[in-house]
Parts: structure tokens; sequence; C-alpha cells
């Protein structure tokens, strides 16, 4: 046991986190060269297209030193302000971290986050700078900036590069020296902690667990404390990062379990796992549960479809256990499933897998908070879309959810951080300037968080500025309902909950949007903006004025089958809504405005 | 399928003969500018040699219609077009079946006219496109308003058609009408009226031009349809206007979905039998195809796509067909979607065609049978 050093990777998106846990991977010889392809632990499309880690991985490498055997567990985790609830999951199965910076850029809100729960839950903190080959590296500022921001001493911090693989032995001798083996009592009953679990099409639910205490044993008939059912552990071992099957896992160890267990709520996150006939044991101390933030209703475009997106949502909630859904029908739409994220990126990724994977068209509506509607009766109503919203007439009080956000920035960019959040409904709360970088943090409605805020940001931060944040508390706001009427009748997946005060800007710029979005097909199609029965928006997708081609070519027509088939491809795309093509683009992008 | 069934779907002869001066940037065709060089002997012999060899798919039929398309036919010595000719006379249905050469202005001549005639071509396709020389220009058209002038002149009381194109760049509503009067005082008897497509594989679809906008184009079809209509030219499909009984039996045939044997390189063509519908098309290298008239692409037309080629075809001629006048049986999947058409407004009730709303959205129309 005191050769074990469980430990996690602390790092902000584009940070080289993937990039290092290959290196680390190679040095230890966890795969042979053939084997290694890039990120290998990003294993989805996704995340590797997108270069973001998604679900929580574990890897256990061997590593040698003065003839002793190192057994590292080192479990990844995802990046994006979206998946925290991953990270401090992952942490808790740690003695330590690596705080990685990317020592051209510096230190970024969400590391800050990651980096406090580490410290909140005792790990020990090792910074440590990469990318340190790009010729624009300023360690030295990057050291103090961490000792700034975050407190930890980084006057050790060896200086990497994930790429080309330089100072990776100093690395893993620092993280076997200074991180703590696990503490457990190796003849204690057995304990051991869910860190996650997910589904295999031919094993079943696979758990990643760590023992606590005691050991566990191929075969071993267990229990799943919260739901006391037991289970035969028929299959347990560790990830290299292939599967390696172990007769054993012993305490302090991280590696896998196959039980014979049918679905992801046999074999919940955070729950304990005990020998079944042990029944006085107490539960480790779990996870909160997760909550969605941001609610979408999805549909798919072909209404034939329906039962396969069913299917295909069941099975996609087996690997994602953050996603809920329940059914919806929408008078424009049909029939689809109203879902709750934890964010716009969980949404885009959810969306984006269910395509992919499951090959389905699918629209997804703007997405919305939930709200807490105070009725004239005193009744509190959660809503989370536009169509749950009561008539305003029996409606006494809208509460939505407020955010603290906190934004790093460096100094160049605060007035445009500041002028930003001010526009977004924002109160600033704090400013911190630490060297060159500067933390805001502002109390904003987090509606305004969900739309087009973060890619705002980007732009006018030139890709620099970060951001953190929570849901502090619901306050009572000035709230109206934007309907959208396209051919006179109201198309209600596209209904919008928003400020007041904005309401005649942004019906504006939906309803421009809108005219761009659409394209123009065999009659007018007069889009308006509706608040309540009074009109304040109108705009107008000309039609074509007429669409045939004059040329007809010495008999072959081949050419022209092909375009006209494209079109018609194109088409399938688009949701029918009376006599009016929508395409899909239609419905992600008419609610963000224009403003970059 | 022995030679000996009869078949009764219309025969026409697609002859191509791939040659031109330059390559106009707007044209997708198969043509190479390599020079003639005697090689039109060769070709004639090697497209004589494609048709004898035809024989299984001629399944004793006899050609309705011949049309010498290019590139530019009229850069081919007229020995060897005559050659060809007198080579399949005795496969024509009658010796007064119309027999069409596309030409270039700037081949026109009294002389060669007179020995086209003599070879067997009695109707002659003029290359115009404009009788603008900014608009040529535009096209990169290697002949000018002069030549344009002078072939239309000697092709006076020829049976002949004239290309004329809209939606030129820069080109102007009046402009537009100037070129189209000439085709008026010209009196010829048909005409061929179509907008510049700017297709991939094209010089153009690289650039960025400056096409006439929506309402320019518009103006110039309504002037087009008021001064032909005027002078007695009816349109009978999407790009074909005539004078009464001075339809190209030619195109007619591809529109009322007869068969068509090319020969020559990259020419298409489009077989019936009575178990399927073929589509195939010859190799595209000139040297190839006089070496070996090899086809290629050979696939029988499925379903689905029968619906689809039927859409694309018929639909096209102007104010529909009579049911009776048509030469194949439309298959149940076709009426099925026809009936939604008819239902939708698009489509006409009582004959096979567009209804005038769905003439001119003519190609969201057939993407109801796709």
């Amino acid at each position: 046991m005191k050769n074990i050093r469980n430990f996690s990777i602390i790092a902000h998106i584009d940070h080289g986190k993937s990039t290092l846990s290959d290196r680390l991977i190679e040095y230890c010889g966890g795969l042979s060269q053939r084997e290694m392809s890039e990120q290998i632990l990003d294993s989805m499309d996704i995340e590797r297209e997108r270069g973001i880690t998604i679900k929580a991985q574990a890897v256990t490498l061997d590593f040698e030193r003065d003839g002793q055997t190192y057994q590292l567990n080192f479990i990844d985790t995802p990046g994006h302000v979206d998946f925290s609830y991953e990270v401090s999951r992952s942490l808790s199965a740690c003695e330590g971290a690596l705080l990685v910076v990317d020592g051209s850029q510096g230190v970024e809100a969400q590391t800050l986050a990651n980096c406090y729960t580490a410290v909140d839950q005792n790990l020990e903190v090792l910074a440590v700078i990469n990318k340190i080959d790009l010729p624009q590296a300023e360690p030295d500022r990057v050291k103090q900036e961490i000792e700034d921001m975050i407190g930890i001493d980084a006057t050790m911090a060896p200086l990497v590069s994930a790429k080309t693989g330089q100072g990776i032995e100093e690395l893993l001798d620092l993280l076997v020296d200074k991180i703590p083996p696990p503490e457990g009592d190796p003849n204690a009953d057995f304990e051991a902690l869910i860190i996650d679990s997910w589904f295999d099409a031919y094993l079943g639910v696979v758990s990643l667990i760590k023992v606590i205490n005691g050991s566990i044993k191929e075969g071993q008939k267990i229990k799943v404390f919260s739901t006391q059912q037991s289970y035969l552990a028929d299959q347990i071992g560790i990830f290299s990062p292939k599967k390696i099957a172990k007769k054993e896992l012993n305490v302090g160890q991280v590696g896998y379990m196959v039980a014979g267990i049918k679905n992801i709520q046999g074999a919940p996150v955070g729950d304990t796992i005990i020998d079944s006939k042990n029944d006085t044991s107490k539960p480790l101390p779990g996870f909160q549960k997760v909550l969605p933030k941001v609610f979408a209703s999805l549909f798919t475009v072909d209404s034939d479809e329906y039962e396969k997106f069913r299917d295909a949502l069941s099975k996609l909630v087996l690997n994602d256990s953050a996603l809920i859904y329940e059914p919806e029908v929408s008078d424009a739409l049909g029939f689809g499933f109203r879902c709750g994220f934890l964010g716009t990126l969980h949404l885009e990724v959810v969306r984006e897998r269910l395509e992919r994977e499951y090959d389905l068209n699918l629209i997804s509506t703007a997405p919305s908070v939930q709200y807490q509607v105070v009725k004239t009766d005193g009744e509190v109503l959660d809503c989370d879309s536009p169509s749950q919203l009561p008539a305003l007439s029996n409606v006494n009080e809208i509460r939505e959810p407020y955010v603290l956000a906190t934004i790093l920035t460096p100094k160049d960019y605060v007035g445009n951080v500041i002028t930003l959040c001010t526009q977004k409904r924002g109160t600033q709360k704090e400013m911190t300037y630490f060297g060159n970088q500067v933390s805001i943090v502002f109390e904003m409605p987090l509606a305004e968080v969900i739309i087009d805020f973060f890619d705002r940001l980007k732009s006018t931060t030139k890709g620099y500025a970060s951001i953190e944040y929570n849901i502090t508390e619901f306050k009572a706001s000035n709230l109206i309902k934007l309907d959208v009427l396209l051919n006179n009748d109201v198309v209600d997946a596209l209904s919008i909950i928003i400020h007041k005060d904005f309401a005649m800007s942004r019906g504006r710029e939906v309803a421009k949007n809108l005219q761009k979005l659409i394209p123009r097909q065999m009659f007018d199609i007069p889009i308006q903006v509706a608040l309540g029965s009074k009109i304040i928006s109108r705009e107008t997708v000309k039609a074509l004025r007429k669409n045939v081609t004059a040329k007809c070519y010495g008999g072959d027509i081949t050419r022209k089958k092909k375009l006209l088939e494209k079109q018609k491809e194109g088409k399938k795309k688009m949701k029918q809504f009376g006599r009016v093509s929508i395409p899909q683009e239609a419905f992600l992008n008419y609610f963000n405005s224009g403003e970059k | 399928m022995k030679d000996s069934l009869l078949n009764n779907t219309p025969l026409s002869l697609y002859i191509h003969l791939p040659w031109c001066e330059t390559q106009c940037p707007y044209c997708d065709f198969s043509i190479t500018t390599d020079p003639v060089n005697g090689n039109d002997a060769k070709l004639a012999e090697a497209i004589i040699k494609d048709i004898s060899q035809s024989n299984h798919l001629i399944a004793g039929r006899k050609f309705k219609t011949v049309y010498f398309g290019g590139g530019t036919p009229s850069l081919a010595s007229t020995e060897s077009i005559k050659y060809i000719l007198d080579s399949i006379k005795d496969k024509f249905s009658s010796t007064e079946i119309e027999i069409t050469l596309e030409m270039n202005p700037n081949n026109v001549s009294n002389d060669k006219v007179d020995e086209l005639l003599f070879a067997g071509i009695n109707r002659i396709s003029l290359g115009v496109q404009s009788y603008n020389n900014q608009e040529l220009q535009a096209l990169g058209r290697s002949h000018n308003k002069e030549s344009a002038i002078q072939a239309t002149k000697a092709l006076k009381g020829i049976n002949s058609t004239i290309d004329l194109m809209y939606g030129i760049e820069k080109q102007t509503s009046e402009s537009f009408t100037k070129s189209l009067e000439k085709v008026i005082q010209a009196e010829v008897n048909h005409l061929s009226l179509y907008q510049l497509a700017i297709e991939p594989n094209t010089i153009f679809y690289k650039k960025e031009l400056l096409l006439p906008d929506e309402k320019e184009i518009e103006k110039i079809e309504r002037v087009a349809k008021d001064l032909l209509e005027k002078n007695g030219y009816k349109q009978y499909e999407v790009s074909s206007w005539a004078k009464p009984g001075f339809e190209s039996q030619h195109n007619l045939n591809y529109w009322q979905f007869g068969d068509f044997l090319g020969v020559g390189p990259g020419s298409h063509s489009k077989i019936s039998n009575e178990q399927e519908i073929i589509r195939y098309r010859k190799i595209k290298p000139l040297e190839g195809y006089i070496k070996n008239q090899r086809s290629t692409d050979l696939r029988a037309i499925c379903d689905n796509e029968l619906d689809m080629d039927l859409a694309m075809n018929l639909l096209r001629i102007k104010n529909g067909l009579e049911k009776k006048d048509l030469t194949i049986s439309l298959p149940e999947s076709f009426l099925e979607k026809y009936q939604k058409g008819v239902d939708e407004g698009l489509l006409l009730k009582n004959k096979i065609g567009a209804t005038k709303r769905g003439y001119k959205f003519l190609n969201e129309t057939i993407q109801l049978f796709f």
C-alpha cells in the first residue's frame, strides 16, 4: 500500500492534460508504441474532436524507481465548467493532484475552482508548468501567478513539455515523493467507493471503484449499500489503460468491477460497496447529487423517428447520469423530450452524441433555466420551459436563478468583460488583481450566462478569459415571454422567456435572425415576434421568384439529378411546420444576439 | 433480348463531336481543345463502328432524329459528317427525319452551309448566345457581334435554331432585348433561350461574378415572353421556343422519355427493353474512343429513380402531355407522387404536366418524385 499513489490532473481545457496523460502512460509502458494513439483517454469521438474530456477515466501505471515498483493510479478528469461535478468526484478518490498550467498562458478560472476543491478535500496539490517548449512560455511569471492566486508553493514546480516528453521523469519522481500513499486498513471489512459507472453493451454496468478498506476478490459476493442488492463480482481488475483482470484489488487501489448489474441506477456514483454479509457498516461519505442547470427540448426532425429517439435516450442515460429527461408534446414540433443538462456544452455534447451514435436528426429548442413562478394563489411552481409558464394574470412573481461568476482575464480586457457582464444584467461584486491577471466576480442571472455568453466572453477577450460559476439564489425578476409566429401561427418551440427591458431589442434580433436562417420558399413567410397579443417586431422571408433550371444537357441528366437529390436531402433535415420548412440551425441560432 | 423482338419506344441518335477552339468558362461538357488534325475521319469511322455494334440496343428500330452536338461539330470536316450520315441512312425511319448540327457563328459561311445541306443536315443550331460584344467577351466566346449577324444572315431561309443566353455578367434587359430583336429579324423558327447557370467544374465556378440580380432576370424573362409571343413563337419547354410546327423533334424525344443512342466520346444513352431501362455513357478521351468505343457507368434505372427521371423529363414540357401521347406507361409509384403534386396545386389534373405555379418552381415540383 505504501507504493500506491492515487492522483488526478487538474487543468484548463487546452492546457495539455490529455497529452500529459499520454506521455505518462507511454513513459510507464502502459501501452506499446503501436497502441499509442493520440489522447488515449479521450475515447469518445466527440471528446477527441473537441479536445475535451467528458467522462472521468482511470489508468493504473507501474513506475520503477530504486528497485521499487510504484503503482500510480491516475484518474483523468474533465476540464470544462459543465462537468465540474465529475471533477470533485474523481478528486475524492485521490490523495494528490497535479495542477497543470500552460506555461504560456497562466492560471484560468476553472483551474482555480477545481484546485480549491482539491485543497478542500485535503489533497496534496503539486504545480506543474506545461508547454515549456513554446517560445512564449514564461515559467517564472506563471509560478508567481500560481502562488498569488492559489497560495501553493510553486518554486519546485517541474517544467515539462508533454509534447516533447521533457521533464516527465522529474515529474514522476516528485509525484512519488510528495503525494502520500492512501490510508486505510487492509485487515478491516471490505469497503469501496463507486467513483463512476458506465454501461458497456457486452458487460453491463462497469464501475470504477476505489478500495477504501480491506480488499475485494474475484467472485466475491458484494452488496451495493443504497439498494442493499447483492451481486457477484465476476470480474475485477485495473486499466493500464487496457483492461487487465486481477484476482484481487487491495486497499488503496483503484480499479474496475463488473458484477452483472443491469442498469446504471444499480450502481450509483458515490455509493458504497461492501461484502454481502456485512450489514453493520455505515456508508462512506458520497457525493452531492448534481442538478441540471439548463433545460431544452429535443425533437426529431422526422416525427416517425420518435421511438428510435426514445430508445437512444434511454441508452444514452446509461452512461450519463447527469442527463434527465421526460416526454413533452409541442404543438409545433410534435412528440419530444424535455431534457435537463449541466450546461450548454453538455447540451451540445448530448445532442451530438444522439445524432452521431444513434443516427438521429434532432432539433433543440432555446436553452432555458429553471424559474420559480409564484402564482396569485401563493402556489410556487418550478418552470423550466416557456410553455409551462402560466397565464400572466395568474402570476404574482417570477424568480430566476442567479449565479456568482468568477471571471479571470488579462488586465487589458477588464473593460470589455465588465461591459459584457453589465449588458448581461450583472452586478459587479469583487475585483482582484494578480499581476497581469484580474479576477472579477459578478452576480448575474443564469439565463444570461447560458445564452451566447461564453462565445462573446471569448471573443471580447481574444480567447483569454475563463469563467467559473455557481448558482447562489433565486431572485424576483421582471420576466416576460416572447412568442414567435411563422406564417401567422405561433411556434411554441420558439418561445423564449426574457427580461422585459430586453424584450424590444431581442424581439428585433430574433426576427432578423430567423429571416436569415429560414431559406426562401415558394411563398412569403411572415415572421412576427409577439409580447402577449402585441406584435413587437416583424420581418418577411421573401418568396423565391422562381426555381427552375433552364438548361438541358444532351440527354445527360445525372448532374442535375445529383443537385436536386442534394437539395432534397437538405430539405429532409428541415422541420416541416405547416407549409414552412425550418432548418435545424434556425432552432439552434435564432436566439443568439448578433453581437460578437 | 433478341433483336427481332419489337421495341416500340421511339429512338433518337445523338452524335458527339468534341472539338472546340477554346474552352468556354461556363461549359462543363465533354470537349477537347486539341486541333481536329485529321482525327475527324478516324472518329467518324469509330462512330459508324459504334452504331453497328449497338444493334442489340437498337433492337430493329429506326432513328426518328439525328443530332450532331458538341463541342463544336462545325469544326469537323463536312466529309466526315457526310460519311457518317451516308453509312447509317438505312437506319433512318424516313428520308425526312430531322438531322440537326450545332455550329459556331465563326464557322458559318454560305459555302459551308450548302455543303452541310448536301451532306444531309437539314437543321442548324447556331450558338450565338448574345449579339453584344461585351457580353460575348464575358462569356469567353470566340465570335463577336459581326460574325453572329453574318452567320444569322447566312442561315436565312434554312430550318434553324439559335441559342441565346441571359443572366450574363453586366447584361441588362435593354441589352438582352437588342439581342432578341436580332433573332426575330433573322426569322429563325426556333430559339433555345436559357439562363447562364454556374456549374461546378467550370472556370466560372471559381470566379466572383457580378451577375444581374433577380429583378433584372425577371424583367428579361418578361421581355422575352412578350416579344416572342408577339412574333409568333410559343414556349413548349422550359428553354425552348418555336413557331408552330418547328418544335425540335430530337429534344422532344428526350422530354417525352424516348430512347436515345449516344455515340462519340462522353455521350450518354438511354435504352429501354421489355425488362428494364438502362443508362450508360461512352468513355470520354477521344483517342481512347477512337480505338475502342467502350461503354461505362452502365446501370439499370431502379424503381424510385425511374419516377425521378420521368419527372425530370416529362414535366419540362409546357402545358403538359395528354396521357394518350405517352410512350411509356407510368408506374403506380409515379402516379401516387403525382397525385400529391396535384393536391398541392403544382401539377395538372387531366394531363401529365406542371401547373403555372409548378412550372415556375419546377425544381421543387420535380423533388416530389425524389
